[in-house]
């Protein structure tokens, strides 16, 4: 039976440099995210109660180690690597609030994409 | 050290993370190369990327934990966001989950920790590198030539003060796994690489945390360091294994000789 894989190393590098930089953008976006609601609650006098922080650091989160495990991935079955990157992409993009984030977007994205187009090779297994 | 790049607009890219980045990629290359020039098959080869990659996300999380039992603390979700991380912690959990995923995938165990052992090593020589440049895992006060002085806001120069030069351990842990993978990808039989790396990094782990100065923990007893208590288990393992080894081959080629 014959299998696809890929030959590129470039998902593998977008993808991890992407993740470990997508941890701390996730922390940073989720202080960001948590200083917006404060700001917002002003005039209202509200507390936050931490929600919007945590979902925002919890999806960041998420969306680095997608983005790990897709690039890793990238080569041996690119297409499901290529659409957990996208999936990371999306993630990541989801949690705009600190421009850090804009560097593992734009790298999941990239790689991503690069999943799909790659050279393939065809191999016996 | 050097912790952030500033690249403008408030983007600060935080170098540590690049660095241990790096570390795995060039790590995950040589263990491409390794895989093709032992013309494994592409099953196996895939099974060990996917085992291996979980374990390396899920030793993050064991590196927290066991830094959280070493200080004495508890282990809640605020502890495990600011709390530090540990490589032994680290290495122990990956070691672990690697193991039981190999197993579960039918994966020859000892042959995938062999295979992995030199991407650990790159990954850990670029991982050190980056606690240089971030300022963690420093060194005690000293004179010698190739003390180093931290900026004024880093961990060290807060603990120790900021005209101290103090011991870059980070750098020598860097040079010795560098010299450690020379002789095992050079010298080393490729079944011996895992215990081989065991003793030798638990050797030199447990010497180097005597002039550590950053804070160790404390388990069991205060005369050693948590990190000396796993590297010592670490060489007894390494040393144990190679004996059991070598005794199983003598007594295999004992029998073959009947």
């Amino acid at each position: 039976m014959a299998k696809e894989r890929g030959t590129s190393n470039i998902p593998m590098i977008m993808g991890i440099i992407g993740g470990v930089l997508g941890l701390p953008a996730a922390v940073c976006s989720a202080w960001c995210g948590e200083a917006i609601v404060a700001v917002d609650n002003i005039d209202s006098g509200a507390v936050s109660d931490g929600s919007t922080g945590g979902t925002i650091l919890l999806l960041g989160i998420l969306g680095a180690i997608l983005g790990i495990v897709g690039g890793a991935l990238g080569k041996k079955i690119p297409t499901p690597a290529g659409s957990m990157m996208i999936a990371a992409a999306i993630l990541t993009g989801w949690n705009l609030a600190s421009a850090l984030a804009y560097i593992p977007l734009n790298l999941f994205l990239l790689g991503g994409v690069f999943c799909f187009v790659q050279k393939k090779e065809s191999i016996e297994i | 050290m050097y912790p952030y790049l500033d690249l403008g607009h408030n983007i600060l890219f935080p170098l540590y993370n690049l660095f241990i980045g790096i570390g795995i990629i060039f790590g995950l290359i040589y263990l491409d190369r390794q895989c093709n020039s032992l013309k494994i098959k592409f099953l196996t080869d895939r099974n060990l990327h996917v085992s291996l990659i979980i374990s390396v996300i899920l030793s993050f999380l064991g590196a927290k934990i066991f830094e959280l039992i070493y200080q004495g603390n508890t282990i809640t979700l605020i502890d495990l966001y600011s709390g530090g991380t540990t490589f032994m912690g680290g290495v122990i959990t990956a070691g672990i989950v690697f193991f039981l995923i190999n197993s579960l995938l039918k994966t020859n165990n000892l042959f995938a920790f062999n295979l992995v052992v030199p991407s650990l090593m790159i990954a850990h020589i670029f991982g050190r590198i980056g606690c240089f440049l971030g300022g963690c895992c420093y060194g005690n006060p000293t004179n010698i030539f190739c003390g180093v002085k931290y900026p004024e806001t880093a961990p060290a120069s807060v603990h120790l003060g900021s005209s101290i030069y103090s011991h870059p351990t980070q750098l020598y842990e860097s040079f010795f796994l560098i010299v450690c993978f020379i002789v095992i990808e050079k010298y080393s039989l490729f079944e011996n690489k895992i215990f081989i790396y065991l003793i030798g990094y638990g050797t030199f782990r447990f010497f180097i945390e005597f002039i550590r100065a950053d804070e160790r923990g404390q388990i069991l007893t205060d005369l050693i360091s948590p990190s000396q208590i796993t590297s010592i288990l670490f060489v007894l393992f390494g040393i144990f294994s190679i004996l059991i080894r070598f005794y199983f081959s003598k007594k295999s080629a004992a029998t073959n000789n009947f």
